[in-house]
């Protein structure tokens, strides 16, 4: 992590209100836009906005997390998830998919985290992999036939690039699954 | 692991024959790597699509990791941070309603030069915006009454000047409601009226006429007021008339006036 980005982040633990508008300057605009483009409003966007920043926190405070992006890079990538979190769970709700427990608050922060941690162990181990394997997967879990992916990234046949496509997923299950973090997420 | 990865392929491609499944699912139950490897496998495909979020399972809440998140939220120095925050979103967002107020009042400046020059030609548009005075129609939201939700949606959408949005419950209301507020005709014919959709705002204000309510009497104003903003002289001129040879009509001082105006 940057020298500036570590002092920031110790200072936003502290509640230190200068860097939480730096802050929201350099960041809420973006996230207001992605919300309001995905069915929310600007209410939604704040309280996502509120909460993305409390994860942080707790986050540096309880793990020691450190960030690899810039704060506001990390922040953008955060509210979008829970953003998207927040729409699963009102589909849930309205869907009446099964019976629906709300979680107190603490509990909901805490859980939005460890999926949080769970999604970025999977974007980490995704970039690791050589960018041919990156490329066939990402076609590939996006839904795109065999054959079309075949025609687009230039295979002899449906086949091959399904066997590609199975090699190229153990390398990444691999991957995942040696990482310390997965045993801890595994149940998750 | 690769043995069953052909296999969770498989399965989760839905490319197993029906036994085939029943066997691979009474495998998973029994084997516990299996179910392991499935579930990795289900959630990289879920991740990986980008499309939806994956909630964990919450039983994790009971671990060692999750309770320390657990006791941090319900710190008080975690409620300290969230007021902060709070209070920082809260500063920039009455700072963000005086920079819009000030960008209103620019645009506001600005129409009113335009106006300067272009009402000019165009007249009737400005007299609309004269005699239509939106703000005088009383309120469908009455106090103490068991007011209907959709009528208090529909008015504050108009209030916001969103008239699609107020048409679209203004008629919902209209359908589902027996005795209907027949105010809500007024509202519903200026909301086409704003977007110049003039036969559907005459049809409102028919029905206000033919609603037998005190209101009735106001149909012919807001009549005039489609001819006004669709430039139809003569209907206007013969609706004012009528207006006009009641003193006791709806509008009648106004009448008056905007006839000796247009002619």
């Amino acid at each position: 992590m940057l020298e500036e980005e570590k002092d920031l982040l110790k200072e936003l633990a502290t509640g230190n209100k200068k860097v939480i508008q730096k802050l929201y300057i350099s960041s809420f605009s973006k996230v207001v836009n992605f919300v309001q483009k995905n069915n929310g409003n600007r209410t939604d966007a704040e309280d996502i906005f509120q909460k993305a920043l409390l994860q942080l926190i707790a986050r540096y405070k309880v793990k020691s997390f450190t960030i690899t992006s810039t704060l506001e890079a990390y922040l953008f990538g955060a509210c979008k998830n829970l953003w998207r979190r927040e729409l699963k769970k009102q589909k849930r709700m309205i869907t009446k998919e099964d019976t629906v427990e709300l979680l107190i608050e603490g509990d909901d922060m805490t859980m939005a985290i460890l999926e949080q941690e769970k999604w970025e162990l999977f974007q980490e181990k995704l970039k690791r992999i050589s960018n041919n394997c990156k490329q066939l997967l990402q076609l590939f879990f996006q839904k795109t036939p065999y054959k079309e992916i075949a025609e687009k990234l230039g295979y002899n046949s449906d086949n091959v690039v399904r066997q590609r496509v199975f090699n190229c997923k153990s390398q990444l299950t691999k991957l995942i699954k040696n990482d310390p973090r997965y045993n801890r997420i595994k149940d998750l | 692991m690769n043995d069953f990865l052909l296999e969770i392929e498989k399965y989760l491609d839905n490319d197993m024959s029906l036994e085939e499944k029943e066997t691979f699912e009474a495998e998973v139950n029994s084997n516990p790597a299996l179910a392991e490897e499935l579930k990795l496998q289900q959630d990289m495909r879920l991740v990986y699509e980008d499309e939806q979020w994956i909630e964990g399972d919450k039983q994790i809440l009971k671990n060692k990791e999750a309770k320390s998140l657990k006791s941090f939220f319900k710190s008080k120095e975690a409620a300290f941070l969230k007021t902060s925050i709070e209070e920082v979103v809260i500063e920039n967002r009455s700072r963000n309603k005086s920079f819009y107020f000030i960008g209103v009042a620019a645009s506001i400046t600005i129409l009113i030069i335009i106006s300067l020059f272009v009402f000019k030609g165009n007249g009737n548009d400005k007299l609309y915006t004269q005699y239509i005075q939106i703000d005088d129609i009383p309120s469908l939201i009455t106090r103490g009454e068991d007011n209907n939700g959709l009528i208090k949606k529909a008015q504050l959408l108009f209030e916001n000047k969103k008239y699609n949005e107020a048409i679209e419950v203004f008629t919902q209301y209209q359908n589902e409601t027996q005795s209907i507020n027949s105010l809500s005709y007024i509202y519903t014919g200026i909301a086409y009226l704003e977007l110049d959709e003039f036969d559907k705002a005459m049809y409102q204000f028919e029905l206000l006429s033919r609603s037998n309510t005190l209101h009735a009497k106001k149909a012919n104003w807001y009549m005039a007021m489609v001819y006004l903003k669709q430039n139809n002289k003569q209907q206007l001129q013969m609706i004012l008339q009528s207006i006009i040879s009641n003193k006791s009509s709806f509008k009648y001082k106004e009448a008056q006036e905007l006839f000796e105006q247009i002619n």
